[in-house]
């Protein structure tokens, strides 16, 4: 469990400290967007309080500049919070060696992971990560074998091959190999099909799905595809100026498209669908999950239809 | 985020020294070097400082904000200081260890030296603290022009130069989020060959030159499409022009080194 603890974190805390006692004077002087944060802003994350259960799917989202990767580094203790804490598994993260362990439970891959590849070849790139965590040698071949095969990558085929000769997608996955083969508890995902096209997309987001439900790992995904967030995950947490704008499930927080609109976000398609027919009278009966899905929506219309409107 | 460290980083204004013509100012940097070397005495070197005191003042750029430009090249000035300190042996000695001699003229260099040096670091952040990196390498494309007459590639020299300044902080971002990611990996991002750090290394190096023949694939690519072919024949939207400002520059900056010099005189007498 990783648990946030009114959590301020400001990238240059010297100034946040100095300037903080007329930033409310200041804050309502400027005009600015509603969205995003304004980059002389002191605080990059303000009194963020939340905490992401064993074996949940949580998903972040939240305008570009809006904290959600400053966020995401404290899970694993890249960033150290200004003010508050940050726990995973009940231990502070805080000091070196605690964050050092944290990353031994939580794996985090950054937005375009394939960046970051780096070795001659496939086998070493994804040694790397096990191999610094003290995993035995012995096991190497077994642990790499095994998260190549997770994201679907023949293992005899790659293992000597550059990864650089690799196509973009492939690249991806085993970037995503060298996170997965560290065997982290929780694997927090920014962006994972950014500039993938929409086959590629598809099959990335059914790979994560498929550590979450066949490993029982618990997945954080950022992501600004709204669909993709309410069709995969349990819980959503909005960011907005660093701030929780909201957290709970989907239905929950897809509640008010107006509020969700002005933060310069969007409802899922299905949802915004049945909301637009609502603003033309046409009222359907709202499922028990509280939100609209392609699926159900095309039954409820279906329905609706059949017996007349 | 981490661009703050950067030296001298530009500070947008519009002050009388943001305006200069950014060939003055090139030029200028050199002209105040040169009074700040020839100063010869504490009371020279404080007329000078007076001088790229009120320099900072007519560009309106705090005080704080001159030495956190300069912070990162600190260092430069403690070394020097501490090597003048140990090996300028004249005058009275205060303390001896071993080979270790502490004297009066060592003392005297020590602090003599790093006010120059912190003055000439200043004179240098002056510049780009007021001159945009687009005005800086024009300026250096019109002062090299005349060795354009001997072959010398004047235009793409200039480029070359603001290409480096435009993607140095940009690469800067890239290392940190490289590292970060590597740091998430367990990797030992030090530079201790002995702890698995040759691999840490080599695990940031290799992302950042891959990043970096990346970008300068796209930038070709990017000039190509918009039918970049070198200077020959290339016009300005505002062009370079010396105005009044200027020659009050010139008049103040040849003032700055008159009065050191007479300074230097003055205190020989």
């Amino acid at each position: 469990m990783i648990e946030f603890k009114n959590v301020w974190y400001s990238y240059n805390p010297h100034a946040a400290n100095k300037t903080e006692a007329n930033k409310e004077a200041k804050d309502t002087q400027k005009t600015q967007a509603d969205w995003g944060n304004a980059p002389d802003s002191s605080w990059a994350l303000e009194d963020v309080s939340f905490s992401v259960q064993d074996g949940e799917f949580l998903g972040i989202a939240g305008h570009t500049g809006s904290g959600k990767s400053t966020l995401v580094q404290h899970m694993n203790g890249l960033l150290v919070p200004t003010r508050g804490q940050v726990l995973v598994d009940g231990v502070d993260i805080a000091n070196k060696q605690a964050a050092a362990d944290a990353r031994k439970q939580v794996g985090l891959v950054f937005q375009y992971p394939e960046h970051q590849l780096f070795a001659a070849s496939v086998y070493e790139d994804v040694a790397f990560g096990p191999r610094n965590m003290g995993m035995p040698e012995e096991e190497m071949d077994s642990i790499v074998r095994e998260a190549l095969e997770l994201v679907d990558l023949d293992f005899e085929a790659l293992r000597d091959v550059s990864p650089f000769e690799l196509s973009g997608g492939q690249q991806r996955r085993v970037a995503l190999a060298g996170v997965l083969a560290m065997r982290p508890a929780t694997l927090i995902l920014d962006e994972p099909a950014a500039g993938l096209d929409p086959a590629a997309r598809r099959e990335l987001l059914a790979l994560v799905q498929r550590f979450h439900t066949e490993l029982n790992t618990t997945i954080v995904l950022i992501s600004h595809n709204m669909d993709d967030l309410a069709h995969l995950c349990d819980r959503i947490l909005v960011l907005n100026k660093g701030r929780v704008h909201a957290f709970g499930e989907p239905a929950r927080v897809f509640i008010d498209p107006v509020a969700m609109k002005n933060i310069g976000l969007d409802v899922p398609s299905a949802q915004r669908v049945a909301n637009l027919l609502k603003a033309q009278d046409l009222l359907l009966p709202v499922p028990s999950s509280g939100l609209f899905t392609p699926g159900n929506l095309v039954e409820t219309l279906v329905k609706a239809y059949k017996e007349g409107f | 985020m981490a661009q703050s460290a950067l030296f001298g980083r530009y500070w947008p204004g519009k002050s009388l020294v943001h305006k200069l013509d950014p060939r003055m100012k090139l030029t200028g940097v050199v002209i105040a070097m040169v009074a700040i070397f020839l100063a010869k005495s504490y009371a020279a070197l404080g007329v000078a400082a007076l001088f790229v005191a009120a320099f900072f003042l007519v560009a309106r750029i705090p005080f704080g904000q001159a030495f956190k430009s300069i912070a990162p090249l600190l260092f430069i000035v403690l070394l020097t200081a501490f090597l003048n300190l140990f090996f300028v042996q004249s005058g009275e000695v205060y303390a001896q260890a071993g080979p270790f001699v502490i004297s009066q003229g060592g003392i005297d260099s020590a602090i003599f030296l790093s006010i120059r040096l912190t003055l000439l670091l200043l004179c240098a952040s002056l510049l780009t603290l007021t001159t945009t990196s687009i005005d800086l390498t024009d300026a250096f494309e019109s002062m090299l022009g005349p060795f354009a007459r001997f072959g010398f590639p004047a235009h793409e020299f200039a480029m070359v130069m603001g290409i480096a300044l435009r993607f140095l902080p940009q690469f800067m971002d890239e290392l940190g989020t490289i590292r970060a990611a590597q740091l998430s990996r367990g990797a030992h991002v030090s530079a201790n060959p002995f702890h698995g750090g040759m691999q840490g290394l080599s695990s940031l190096m290799v992302p950042l030159f891959t990043s970096a023949f990346r970008h300068a694939e796209t930038l070709s690519n990017g000039m190509d499409a918009r039918c970049y072919h070198g200077g020959v024949g290339r016009t300005r939207l505002e062009p370079l022009a010396f105005s009044t400002r200027d020659l009050v520059a010139v008049v103040v900056l040849l003032s700055m080194v008159a009065c050191v010099i007479a300074t230097n005189i003055l205190a020989t007498l």
